[in-house]
């Protein structure tokens, strides 16, 4: 909010220079913005701005922070010349806590003084006519939201807070056309609504340079219901802002009076007598003050007596250690509170960085923080790179209400989309692009409420591999992964150009060929699948201390038959000698028939309790070669 | 002649010698028909025998020496030719490995400073709950504070959102927990606002809490004083301001100050507020607590000198292979 300088010279004589005042609100209050042009850019917060967010209340504060001696104005209403009254009457008691109202007759609209043009124009108001700008003004120096209406254009002598009916139009100053629902209040004459209540006024028995008898109103009108009202119907205004956030129905009477003062000196007319409406006036809130617990808390060493006279300082009325909250000051109501408002006065500067003296327990991690780092460090080693991608996706199962464009409408439910384009967009500036992303995802599972996974995607595109060799490459990195976890009986099933992978017998994710994606391969996993599995618990298993025997074997095949079913065959039936079969390299062209292949493996024999002979792994060779038979067709090059 | 003297000044000048065409000239010059040694070997027939008896033998093995001195600097010479070729200033072959997300290496820094500090990590679900996300940190339904806070909701009607701060955790974790507790929740936050150089519709955050007996306002102070110093690993001046958030009581803005002497807004933090603690059945009488929260992605941009937030998410390796 732009307060004007010159405007709080005025109700603060002996105000420090601007660039002092700045400071101290940064320290002790709020943020400034800017303080240019004899204008404080004053950024109020939420629970202050139904207090602060006017002269009135910056002015306390500003007395109080520099330790002025400052009273704040008294407004007194000009004494009754007449007895028309405008009855408030309130339908909605728990929804419009107070409504006052005053007749002024014969008023002449009156030229705005240039203090206040220039205090409405800091602002952001446009000067209209004197008592639109009073109105407006007298909001912004005291909080208080006022209206008024030309009571000659009123039917009746009431003003009745009431629901608007269903379907009621308002025609708005601005010229809407605004349809209402009971939710709405409106303010009524005894038989139209005259304005949204609390939110803006309308077209009836609205002010123009020819009115000479107005009726001058100020209400309180529910905070939750303007909110939410000025949300439906799409329009919020400086009252509705102000009403949203709870101001106090106390401050309408300061409103009303300080109106008044300024009609009367600048436009003239003769006041009738105030008419308030108030079925339940708001008590203050007292509190009891203690300064052991202030201490406590704030870590301070502070006297009762400073405590009490910043309070004092502030407003509050202190008697002994009873704390009575200013009437305006909604945001206050518990001892917390007040320990803030003394705290931000003293200055937090004095606050001491103290250690604190703790018991130590031993921090145990999360499983899935522990099995997040773990897959982290293993695959940087593995030389793969991690990125971060955003959450959202074009398409999905679980949907945003509000998405911020088409493109991100949807939560994402893996993390294909985003390691797929990150590697499109590396492969143009590097050979190698090894990426991996751990994130959640979002899902819809049966019960269609949305479900929240934690998974990992590892993608490689390598210009000097084979796409086959890439594959295999990534295979290997998910292999030796779990290895590195722990997890023992994984398992692979070929599903065209992706690869299933299975811990036992549960599939947690799979391996892709991106065949329409431009190449490489992406895998992806759920990490709450494999942590059941994983263990940092190793055993250790003697090495044997006799030598190993390899015989290496090419099998001509047919091109049809996969690497994983030769595999599967050698591995189907083999003595506990066999320490390994290796995949050495598959080869196709000259020397071999057309239709074949040759495939060749590595057979591995060692024992633990002896030096194997050449006939012994003879003998193990063909037996497993016999067993192969059964499963795959072959010839031996 | 001193057969000696010539000896060494032979030795000396050999071991100066690298290529072939040198050790020719020099064998030439201590070995050869018209070499000083040779004139003085043939000047050992003039002397008397019992002088050629003496001499003879070290001339000879002076002889020998430096005969088999040359057959070894021969070899050596060969030996290093052959090493010659192999080209040991080739550029490097770099083995292949991977770079963690900066902002992974930022958040196990700030989780490794917290947890020397005896703080425990958690975490929680991005996809969140009306209730948590700001029921139960006393931010009030239909209030302008909700709108601090651009939420992104998949469903307003059965209250589900994308978390807007790491914050429900702290809710979260007391439930389950009794005082004192003293954690660090690290995660990713979402906001429904449009994307420049210092906004992401989803960023990190890094939360802290400690409740127990006697925690103040002080100890918030104390704690991030020492955090701050090791995470920019210098000394720091920090200031706390005024400011509000609904969950903590009093609330304060936390500053630090840049090395150009510019304050830098980093942190939000305040006394746990008594309804929080209230909510979650601990007593607000008994014991008390701080809590902070910062943005992990600002504290990154800071300590790298970053200057655009989205390169974070933009997946280039070009960025990520930087750090």
């Amino acid at each position: 909010m732009k307060f004007s300088y010159k405007t709080l010279e005025r109700i603060i004589p002996d105000i420090p220079p601007i660039e002092s005042v700045a400071e101290k609100i940064t320290a002790h209050l709020f943020e400034i913005e800017s303080y240019e042009n004899s204008i404080l850019d004053i950024k109020i917060l939420p629970n202050r701005y139904s207090d602060a967010a006017c002269y009135r209340g910056i002015a306390r504060e500003i007395a109080a922070m520099c330790k002025l001696s400052y009273k704040a104005p008294k407004y007194s209403a000009p004494k009754a010349k007449h007895k028309d009254i405008t009855n408030p009457v309130i339908e909605v008691p728990n929804l419009c806590r107070r409504l006052m109202t005053c007749q002024i007759h014969d008023i002449a609209i009156g030229t705005t003084p240039a203090w206040m043009k220039e205090a409405l124009e800091t602002y952001g108001i446009r000067s209209i006519n004197g008592i639109v700008d009073i109105t407006n003004y007298v909001t912004i120096e005291t909080g208080q939201p006022l209206h008024a209406f030309d009571t000659d254009t009123m039917e009746g002598n009431e003003l009745v807070v009431r629901q608007a009916h269903e379907g009621e139009v308002v025609t708005t100053l601005d010229g809407k056309e605004v349809v209402l629902t009971p939710s709405a209040l409106v303010l009524s004459d005894s038989r139209h609504a005259l304005d949204i209540a609390g939110i803006k006024g309308g077209t009836r028995a609205e002010i123009t340079r020819t009115t000479k008898n107005i009726v001058l109103t100020a209400g309180n009108f529910d905070g939750t219901l303007i909110y939410k009202t000025a949300r439906r119907i799409g329009i919020t205004t400086d009252a509705s802002i102000r009403f949203s956030h709870a101001i106090s129905p106390d401050i309408a009477v300061q409103g009303m009076h300080r109106a008044l003062e300024l009609i009367t000196e600048i436009c003239g007319g003769s006041m009738g007598s105030i008419c308030d409406t108030y079925p339940k006036p708001i008590k203050p809130i007292t509190l009891f003050f203690d300064i052991k617990r202030f201490n406590n808390l704030a870590g301070l060493n502070l006297k009762e007596s400073a405590c009490l006279a910043t309070l004092a300082s502030l407003g509050f009325t202190i008697s002994g250690k009873k704390i009575t909250v200013p009437l305006e000051r909604t945001d206050i109501s518990r001892f917390e509170d007040i320990v803030e408002e003394i705290l931000r006065l003293h200055g937090y500067a004095d606050v001491p960085a103290t250690p604190p003296s703790i018991a130590v327990m031993p921090l145990v991690p999360e499983p899935m923080r522990a099995l997040k780092d773990d897959i982290q460090n293993t695959l940087v080693t593995f030389g793969y790179t991690e990125i971060l991608t955003r959450s959202f996706s074009s398409d999905g199962e679980v949907a945003l209400e509000n998405p911020l464009s088409p493109e991100q409408s949807f939560l994402r439910m893996h993390l294909k989309e985003g390691i797929v384009n990150a590697l499109a967009l590396n492969a143009k500036a590097f050979d190698t692009v090894a990426l991996f992303e751990i994130g959640s995802v979002f899902t819809k599972k049966t019960t269609h409420e949305p479900h929240e996974d934690i998974h990992c995607a590892i993608a490689l595109k390598d210009k000097r591999l084979k796409d086959e060799d890439t594959f295999r490459s990534v295979r290997g990195a998910i292999d030796a992964l779990c290895t590195k976890l722990g997890i023992s009986n994984v398992e692979y099933a070929e599903d065209g150009a992706t690869l299933t992978i299975a811990i036992h017998t549960e599939v947690i994710g799979t391996i892709t060929y991106l065949a329409h994606e431009g190449g490489g391969t992406y895998a992806e996993f759920s990490l709450s699948k494999i942590m059941p599995h994983t263990t940092s618990l190793y055993s250790f298993t003697p090495i044997s201390r006799y030598p190993s025997i390899t015989r290496d074997v090419s099998f001509i095949t047919n091109t049809t038959l996969k690497a994983g079913a030769l595999l599967d065959a050698a591995w189907h039936d083999v003595p506990h000698s066999v320490t390994d079969i290796r995949f050495m390299g598959v080869y196709a062209g000259k020397g071999i028939p057309e239709g074949k292949k040759s495939t060749t493996l590595r057979f591995v024999f060692q024992s633990k309790d002896k030096t194997l002979t050449d006939t012994e792994a003879d003998d193990f060779l063909s037996y497993i070669m016999d067993a192969m038979r059964e499963r795959v067709e072959f010839e031996i090059k | 002649m001193d057969i000696r003297a010539l000896e060494s000044e032979a030795t000396d000048a050999l071991e100066k010698i690298h290529d072939a065409q040198a050790l020719d000239a020099w064998h030439t010059m201590y070995l050869g028909r018209k070499s000083r040694l040779n004139a003085f070997m043939r000047s050992i027939g003039e002397l008397s025998l019992s002088e050629k008896k003496t001499i003879a033998p070290i001339a000879q093995a002076v002889k020998k020496q430096l005969e088999e001195a040359y057959t070894r600097r021969e070899k050596y010479i060969q030996k290093s030719n052959e090493g010659a070729a192999f080209d040991v200033t080739l550029p490097p072959l770099y083995p292949a490995y991977g770079r963690l997300h900066p902002l992974t290496r930022v958040e196990r820094s700030i989780r490794s400073i917290f947890s020397s500090m005896n703080f425990s990590v958690v975490e929680g679900p991005e996809l969140e709950t009306e209730k948590y996300n700001f029921d139960s940190l006393h931010i009030p339904k239909n209030h302008p504070a909700r709108d601090m806070q651009d939420t992104l909701w998949v469903s307003t009607e059965k209250g589900r959102l994308m978390r807007t701060h790491t914050s429900p955790m702290q809710v979260r974790h007391m439930e389950k927990h009794l005082p004192p507790v003293r954690i660090i929740v690290p995660g990713r936050v979402f906001r429904n606002e449009a994307t420049d150089a210092s906004h992401e519709i989803n960023f990190y955050q890094f939360e802290g809490l400690m409740v127990g007996e006697g925690v103040t306002l002080a100890h918030l102070k104390g704690v991030l004083t020492a955090f701050f110093e090791r995470f920019f690993e210098r000394p720091m001046e920090m200031r706390f301001r005024p400011s509000y958030f609904p969950f903590t009581e009093p609330s304060v803005e936390i500053d630090i100050k840049a090395e150009n002497g510019t304050w830098l807004e980093v942190m939000g933090g305040g006394m746990v507020h008594p309804e929080v603690l209230e909510g979650v059945g601990y007593n607000p009488q008994a014991v008390s607590g701080f809590a902070f929260g910062g943005g992990l992605d600002r504290f990154a941009m800071i300590k790298y000198g970053i200057p655009d937030i989205r390169l974070f998410y933009g997946a280039d390796m070009r960025f990520n292979n930087q750090f």
